[in-house]
């Protein structure tokens, strides 16, 4: 399970019939609308009963800045029609903003984050006005829409790389070094 | 008299059933699989979803 506030998984293992997590023994608890990986280790596809109590209409996420946090979620609202979508509102309870993206797997492997492993997500970008198909200078395309106990990533469009950092690191040094000449020029005055 | 004790308990064994009447099912494949809860799970929680033996062996992350 994604832990939002650290920005990282927390593993859950069953073993002797109880879950651990390290090795405390604690029952994890998915909400409704939080997604989460699952390994299965037997050799046959399993299907797995949820009955629960479904909720009418989403409750927005509190804190929720999908533009600097990334997030694993689902559908917060269940519609029992055969084949019935659920869109970003379900999922969030807000309307997007620009600068957020819903990355959907595209149906092969799956593994980490579409971050770590971008090939295997679908990106939808959103820029205000419009929803666009693998970043905001793609194709526009029509606001995307999950299914039934499907898992998404909502997060930042676009994450900078550590070398970007540095290199904007790097554009502050001129500033700062006039800064402290001016500073250095003010004393001696 | 006696109907009242009656009623009050069809009435809750109705709104015990309209509680826990929302359900699906979730293909799960060996290996990782990624998805989603769209509902409020019974006091038995994942034990009675995913463990109990249904996953041996799993893991959630």
């Amino acid at each position: 399970m994604w832990d939002v506030p650290s920005q990282s998984f927390v593993t859950y293992g069953y073993a002797l019939g109880k879950w651990r997590q390290g090795g405390t023994v604690v029952d994890p608890i998915i909400n409704p609308g939080e997604a989460f990986y699952c390994q299965l280790n037997t050799a046959s596809p399993l299907s797995i009963p949820f009955t629960g109590t479904a909720s009418t209409s989403p409750t927005p996420i509190p804190g929720f800045t999908p533009t600097t946090l990334d997030y694993l979620l689902g559908s917060q609202t269940y519609d029992p029609t055969p084949g019935a979508t659920y869109n970003y509102y379900d999922i969030t309870g807000y309307a997007p903003v620009a600068g957020v993206s819903l990355f959907v797997p595209d149906g092969t492997a799956i593994s980490g984050t579409p971050y770590s492993s971008p090939l295997e997500w679908n990106q939808y970008e959103y820029d205000g006005t419009s929803w666009h198909f693998g970043s905001s200078t793609g194709p526009v395309t029509s606001e995307p829409q999950i299914l039934l106990a499907e898992g998404v990533w909502i997060g930042p469009s676009e994450v900078p790389e550590p070398t970007t950092m540095i290199a904007g690191a790097l554009l502050l040094l001129p500033f700062g070094a006039s800064i402290l000449r001016l500073l250095c020029k003010t004393r001696t005055a | 008299m006696k109907s009242r004790p009656i009623l009050s308990l069809f009435g809750l064994y109705l709104s015990v059933v309209c509680a826990w009447g929302d359900s699906y099912n979730v293909n799960v494949a060996p290996g990782y699989n990624l998805f989603a809860n769209q509902l409020t799970l019974s006091s038995g929680d994942l034990n009675s979803v995913l463990g109990g033996g249904v996953v041996p062996g799993g893991t959630i992350l």
